[in-house]
């Protein structure tokens, strides 16, 4: 390989990691500041990455996410979103990135832009024009998980004892146009 | 040290040929892990993320979440129908098995990244770390010699070679961009590790605890392991320590095989407790970027060996054995 190869090469491995570990990097101020040119470049090319497996802290929880459909008459219906807990082996292989969807990204409140979407996902889809949904309150049922040095067994999973509501929508006429 | 010495070192690491035979055997091996991927992870519900109706639309994700970032995003190309979102995907089987069997591998490994790209900026909420990976990967392996053996590019390359001399015995070629493969899982690995060493969490030894008892995550048991304190104090700073070991000890040659295989347990044991789809085989198979090619020979001395001892009329590999002996002396 000719040295103008390796040189141009080299400025590619330079730059590339340059914008990997800025973007990896622990928050400060120059992080910021340089984060702003670098970020349309780990966009663009698809080089953005965080390294956070189960850490800085895991979930501390068991819980699962589900809705509650309030209809015109009064009734209401309960929407349990995908539970994989509940699924076979191959299932829940097939189906995990559901409940990444549903269970890691609707409940917390980073994602809460989202939340009327979901709720109105749910709305049409259990939509009766004679009787259509008025209201969908999203909710999570929680079972905290116990700290170390006392520890529960794995299995059986103990049941959600927890329940907590966190969004409501008002479903109009509109949702379903 | 002068200047000229650490051009030197600089150019030993990223320019000093080698065989590619790794980052081919990690090409097949990877696209094996991908294409599992995409037939597995996003067909049954395709509708709900990736039909012309999603939970979230791609709107949605413009206003709230990418805002004016600058994307590859093959979706916003092709007619919003089920059909055509369908074809995307198809179009990334295809170049898959292609980027598996060598065929046009540089331009195969290149769309299945477009392709792959396209679904995370589509839908970005359905990535876990393994997709990040993989996004990672199939941006880098176009720039490497994985299409110059086991493939079908490098027998018709050479088409006056013999066959096997041309699929299994590469020329030597700069392993810069194998380099750049390996330098990322090692800040993988070192990255999770000392945000773990960083949490108070997993400090005084609850992270693998709350991690192993998510009812979500669950799979299979491992009898008595997971539900004894000692053992779960243990793997949890094993983990840390592991994660550490494997971003950096795995460099020096002498650990890189014994590390290998413990990093492969570590990933086959998170595997068979968690169920966290593709991510522990995408990391496993990157493992092979670090085994060197003379193994790698001895490897495919034992399955020659083992072939011919199962009697299967395969007499011609015996010249492709010596080959690889003097291939390997050289």
């Amino acid at each position: 390989m000719s040295i103008r190869d390796q040189i141009i090469i080299s400025i590619f491995i330079v730059s590339y990691w340059f914008i990997v570990l800025i973007c990896v990097s622990a928050e400060c101020p120059l992080k910021t500041t340089l984060r702003t040119y670098t970020h349309p470049a780990e966009m663009l090319f698809g080089i953005e990455q965080s390294w956070r497996m189960f850490c800085p802290n895991p979930r501390a929880y068991s819980m699962h996410v589900y809705a509650i459909v309030t209809f015109q008459d009064g009734s209401t219906a309960y929407y349990e979103f995908p539970r994989l807990e509940k699924m076979s082996q191959f299932d829940a292989f097939m189906r995990e990135r559901i409940r990444k969807q549903f269970d890691d990204i609707s409940p917390w409140f980073e994602f809460r832009m989202f939340r009327p979407f979901i709720a109105r996902y749910v709305a049409r889809g259990v939509y009766d024009p004679d009787n259509p949904p008025i209201q969908v309150s999203l909710n999570i049922n929680r079972e905290p998980i116990p700290l170390m040095p006392y520890h529960s067994p794995r299995f059986p999973t103990p049941r959600e004892s927890i329940r907590e509501n966190f969004f409501i929508y008002k479903v109009s006429a509109r949702d379903f146009q | 040290m002068k200047l000229e010495d650490c051009w030197k070192v600089w150019q030993d690491f990223w320019f000093k040929p080698q065989s590619p035979l790794p980052v081919a055997v990690f090409r097949i091996a990877f696209g094996c892990s991908f294409l599992t991927g995409v037939l597995t992870q996003y067909g049954h519900d395709f509708l709900v993320f990736f039909g012309q109706n999603p939970v979230l639309s791609r709107a949605n994700f413009i206003a709230y979440w990418q805002f004016k970032d600058l994307l590859i995003n093959i979706f916003d190309f092709v007619p919003r129908t089920n059909q055509w979102h369908l074809a995307v995907f198809a179009a990334m089987g295809i170049t898959s098995v292609m980027m598996i069997f060598g065929l046009f591998t540089r331009f195969s490994c290149f769309m299945t990244f477009i392709f792959f790209a396209s679904v995370s900026n589509q839908y970005p909420f359905l990535c876990n770390a393994g997709d990040d990976m993989q996004r990672l990967v199939l941006f880098l392996l176009p720039f490497t010699r994985a299409g110059d053996a086991l493939s079908i590019d490098s027998i018709l390359g050479k088409p006056r070679e013999k066959w096997y001399r041309a699929f299994f015995m590469p020329p030597l070629a700069a392993p810069w961009a194998q380099r750049m493969l390996q330098l990322q899982i090692s800040l993988a690995y070192v990255s999770t590790g000392l945000l773990k060493l960083n949490s108070d969490v997993w400090f005084y030894g609850n992270g693998l605890n709350y991690g192993s008892r998510l009812a979500d995550f669950s799979k299979f048991a491992i009898p008595h392991l997971l539900d004894h304190r000692f053992t779960l104090y243990f793997l949890n700073w094993g983990t840390i320590a592991l994660e550490l070991v494997l971003g950096t000890l795995i460099w020096i040659s002498e650990f890189t095989n014994w590390l290998i295989l413990i990093g492969v347990a570590f990933h086959l044991g998170i595997d068979w407790t968690m169920n966290i789809p593709i991510f522990e085989f995408c990391f496993i198979t990157m493992y092979i970027l670090f085994i060197k090619p003379e193994d790698l020979y001895k490897v495919f001395r034992w399955f020659n060996s083992l072939y011919r001892y199962l009697n299967l009329k395969l007499k011609k590999m015996g010249g492709s054995e010596k080959v690889w002996r003097s291939h390997e002396s050289s």
